[in-house]
């Protein structure tokens, strides 16, 4: 619009210095040349047609403009140049406030708008899985086949007055609403961050990766001994530029596997990590994004007894497999109404969680080990009892990269341009073992495993970073965990129970 | 066998040293943003080269220091609002007092922190006109004949607006001997004949040579000399008035970021070297009166020789002169509107 308007004047501007131009009277005539006028030269061009007789009065020259005329020209010249520069300043100045205008983005990240400065921002994203789950060669699993949401979480997150971020994300897709994340994140500096709220504690490598950016559909056996989200404050920050990322937090304390709103006691956990990612030095970047450390977390925990009106809270959580199916759990009765036959936490619970990822280009491993120290009581009876659990994560991307934040195709999906996206393999180990002073005094042999080794092999085409399909097929077999219990005669019978076979498959919108 | 271990081994030093080497080369980079006002821009070219070449000598840190100029009041508003400066270096000490009240970020002791108020080096107001003068300008009170066409930028966006207004009025309250009607008048009077009003005195710069409007130009001197030397040889001539004010641009480190982005020992370095021989010798070259009495006396002769008020025996500090002359409903609001 500016553009224009600055033609018109430009023009409007010409035109008048035209006007003014024919407008200036005449100067008065010169007087006659007192001499004859020079003999043309021999070169001189003809006479054109129309040109004045040789001998006849020369034609008029044109007046010499007086001191006013050029004064009154050089007015409008500099009104013209005036207009000209007002023009270029509101041009300039429209040019800038439209860089600062607030903007809105809409891509595979999702929606967001802020002012360009990025201290006020608001996003819009969300993940939804949808599932099929089926299982082979166990009637009782097959009973469970089915298709699913697995996750429906939209998310509202942002930045205010570029020291504070939040984000809010509901889970949509379990049997009633739950929060997922909800914290406030102040960040001064990049080494000195301050969250609290809900949120991902610092043990688990894998838990701490966005469920969206997970090789496989489902994550290892190793989930089962950290807690899906917990509540607390913590300190975080980025050292070096990154190369040094360390956590250090109190939290509630969630049993694993958990995302319970409140604490069942006073005690709280300490919760920590430390986290070396030597690649992100300058001139080390080529080589790739190394990352090796380690997480930690200790409490004293305490379980309820049941009441007349409340079950018990023992603290304690069950083990599933990736098909969701609980392979491990402690003693719990429903008939137990004292609590004296159920296995409460008792004291300390610790975890260590030493963790390693590996990602160039195409491929990428992810690995870790979680060893947890819980303190368990049953009546009078009371002990520390060591579970452990590992798992490797290999990946390869045909047509993309893979990186801890999920695989990216070189050419996202556009038929358009046939561009068809990447192809994402992986392949996965992961094994849980119980103490086996688990067995019989705090869980039940018959019914549940004292350890579960899985194996696990997917595939992924990744169109865009927001949309993928993948399919994974996981086999797991366990040590004991069935078998007929003891009777008064008999005594139990343990065997294993029966090895889990399971096809899923997922359709995945993540922005 | 023996070979592969050996290739092994040596492929695990290669990596450590490349460990090593890379864990040196994060520690000896550092990143500074010097968010200054309109015309220092040639100036802090060359403090950033000669400041980086020492700071690598003393430290083995490579500094990369980017500029951003405009406006002087303009700039404050950025780094209020969160543009990541680590030094401020703006026109006046006001713009920086703004920063340090309204967002905290610079701390209240600012200006006692450096020598000379904070204020390295210092400059005055002169005029630029078309060479021979042809409306044979002397003084300020020639910027008020009718016709008289004047450029100089918006003092509520530019410090040396600012300075340009106050020593406009200076003049005009000794001549009018304090009669303060005559001298609003006659600062009323200067406005109406200037025809744009810049957002920055580098604007009007281009105003003024490149776009040729004004027969004058009020300026820095540092400006001044910059326009005659590098904009336009044998088109333009610097004039001198009989009274001027005495520019005192300041300099600060912005201390919550630099402590963010950890800083802080390289950015006030870089202001302490304004202060050197070293810096006060480029402050020279590039017309800005230097700070040290040496240096100054090597430079004695590009600098004429004016009477100079200062702002706080003219006008009771900044506090006072912003509040009088340049804040909502003051008097530059009072004697300039747009279009009229």
């Amino acid at each position: 619009m500016i553009h224009y308007t600055r033609q018109i004047v430009f023009w409007s501007v010409l035109a008048l210095s035209a006007v003014a131009r024919a407008q200036t009277p005449p100067a008065a005539a010169p007087p006659p040349a007192a001499t004859p006028a020079p003999a043309a030269p021999p070169d001189a061009l003809p006479a054109t047609p129309g040109a004045p007789e040789p001998g006849a009065l020369p034609a008029p020259t044109a007046p010499a403009p007086t001191a006013s005329d050029t004064a009154r020209l050089d007015d409008i010249e500099q009104t013209a140049r005036i207009a000209l520069r007002k023009h270029e300043l509101l041009e300039e100045e429209a040019a800038k406030r439209a860089k600062e205008a607030p903007k809105l983005t809409v891509d595979d990240k999702g929606f967001s708008m802020g002012l360009p400065d990025k201290s006020y921002v608001l996003k819009i994203r969300g993940l939804l899985q949808t599932d099929g789950r089926f299982f082979f060669d166990d009637q009782t699993l097959q009973a469970n086949n089915t298709f699913l949401i697995r996750r429906f979480r939209p998310t509202l997150e942002g930045t205010l007055f570029s020291l504070v971020d939040f984000k809010m994300t509901p889970e949509f897709a379990s049997s009633s609403v739950q929060i997922l994340d909800a914290y406030i994140d102040v960040h001064p500096w990049e080494w000195l961050r301050v969250r609290a709220g809900k949120m991902k504690g610092p043990v688990g490598l894998e838990r701490l990766q966005s469920d969206a950016d997970l090789p496989l559909l489902e994550r290892a056996l190793d989930q089962n001994l950290s807690s899906q989200r917990d509540i607390g404050v913590q300190l975080w920050g980025d050292v070096a530029g990154g190369i040094v990322h360390y956590v250090a937090g109190v939290f509630n304390g969630n049993p694993d596997t958990t995302s319970n709103d409140t604490d069942i006691n006073y005690a709280k956990d300490l919760a920590g990590r430390l986290f070396i990612r030597p690649f992100r030095a300058e001139g080390l970047r080529g080589f790739g994004n190394l990352g090796v450390g380690i997480s930690a977390q200790t409490g004293n925990r305490k379980g309820r007894l049941p009441t007349s009106s409340a079950a018990a809270q023992t603290g304690l959580a069950a083990y599933k497999t990736a098909g969701q199916n609980t392979f491990f759990q402690y003693l719990a009765p429903t008939s137990d109404t004292t609590g004296a036959l159920t296995t409460f936490t008792h004291e300390r619970a610790t975890r260590l969680d030493p963790q390693l990822y590996y990602y160039y280009g195409p491929f990428g491993v992810l690995a870790e080990y979680v060893w947890l120290k819980q303190g368990v009581q049953k009546g009078n009876t009371t002990t520390d009892l060591t579970q452990q659990s590992a798992h490797a994560t290999a990946s390869f991307s045909l047509g993309g990269t893979e990186d801890y934040d999920g695989s990216t195709p070189e050419h996202p999906f556009d038929l358009a341009a046939r561009h068809l996206g990447a192809l994402q393999f992986a392949v996965q180990v992961s094994w849980l073992g119980l103490d086996d002073a688990t067995f019989p005094t705090y869980a039940n042999p018959v019914a549940s495993a004292r350890s579960a080794k899985a194996i696990a092999g997917g595939v992924g085409w990744v169109l865009r970073r927001s949309f993928r399909v993948g399919l994974m097929y996981e086999q797991t077999w366990f040590e004991g965990g069935a078998g007929t219990a003891a009777t008064s005669t008999m005594p139990a019978v343990i065997t294993n129970r029966p090895t889990e076979y399971l096809l899923q498959g997922r359709a995945q919108v993540n922005f | 066998m023996a070979r592969a271990r050996a290739n092994r081994w040596m492929k695990l030093a290669l990596a450590a040293a490349i460990l090593l080497c890379g864990a040196g080369t994060a520690r000896a980079q550092v990143k500074l943003l010097n968010v200054s006002y309109d015309p220092t821009r040639e100036l802090y070219q060359d403090v950033n080269k000669a400041f980086a070449a020492q700071w690598k000598q003393k430290t083995g840190q490579s500094v990369d220091i980017n500029q951003s100029h405009g406006g002087s009041g303009k700039q404050a508003r950025s780094i209020i609002d969160g543009l990541e400066a680590d030094v401020a270096t703006l026109a006046l000490a006001y713009d920086i007092d703004a920063i340090a009240q309204n967002s905290g970020r610079i701390k209240s002791d600012w200006l006692k922190r450096l020598p000379n108020n904070s204020a390295p080096y210092t400059s005055t107001v002169v005029f630029v006109v078309r060479k021979g003068n042809p409306r044979g300008i002397r003084d300020w009170a020639d910027l008020v004949k009718p016709g008289t066409s004047v450029v100089t930028p918006n003092p509520k966006t530019s410090g040396g607006a600012r300075w340009n207004y106050l020593a406009a009025w200076a003049w005009a309250d000794k001549q009018f001997g304090g009669d303060q009607a005559k001298v609003k008048d006659y600062i009323r009077t200067l406005y109406k004949n200037v025809p744009v009003l810049d957002s920055g005195a580098r604007g009007s710069t281009i105003t003024f040579a490149q776009r040729g409007i004004g027969q004058v130009l009020i300026a820095w001197e540092n400006e001044a000399h910059y326009l005659v030397e590098e904009m336009g040889k044998n088109k333009f001539e610097i004039i001198t008035p009989s009274i001027s004010i005495l520019a005192e641009p300041s300099v600060a480190v912005v201390d919550r970021n630099v402590d963010k982005h950890g800083t802080r020992a390289a950015a006030e370095a870089y202001l302490n070297f304004l202060y050197t021989p070293e810096g006060q010798e480029l402050a020279a070259k590039h017309y800005y009166r230097p700070r040290d009495v040496a240096v100054a006396k090597r430079h004695e002769s590009k600098f004429a020789k004016v009477s100079l008020v200062t702002i706080d025996g003219a006008f009771g500090g900044w506090q006072k002169a912003q509040k009088a002359h340049f804040a909502d409903g003051g008097t530059f609001d009072q004697i300039y509107q747009p279009g009229s």
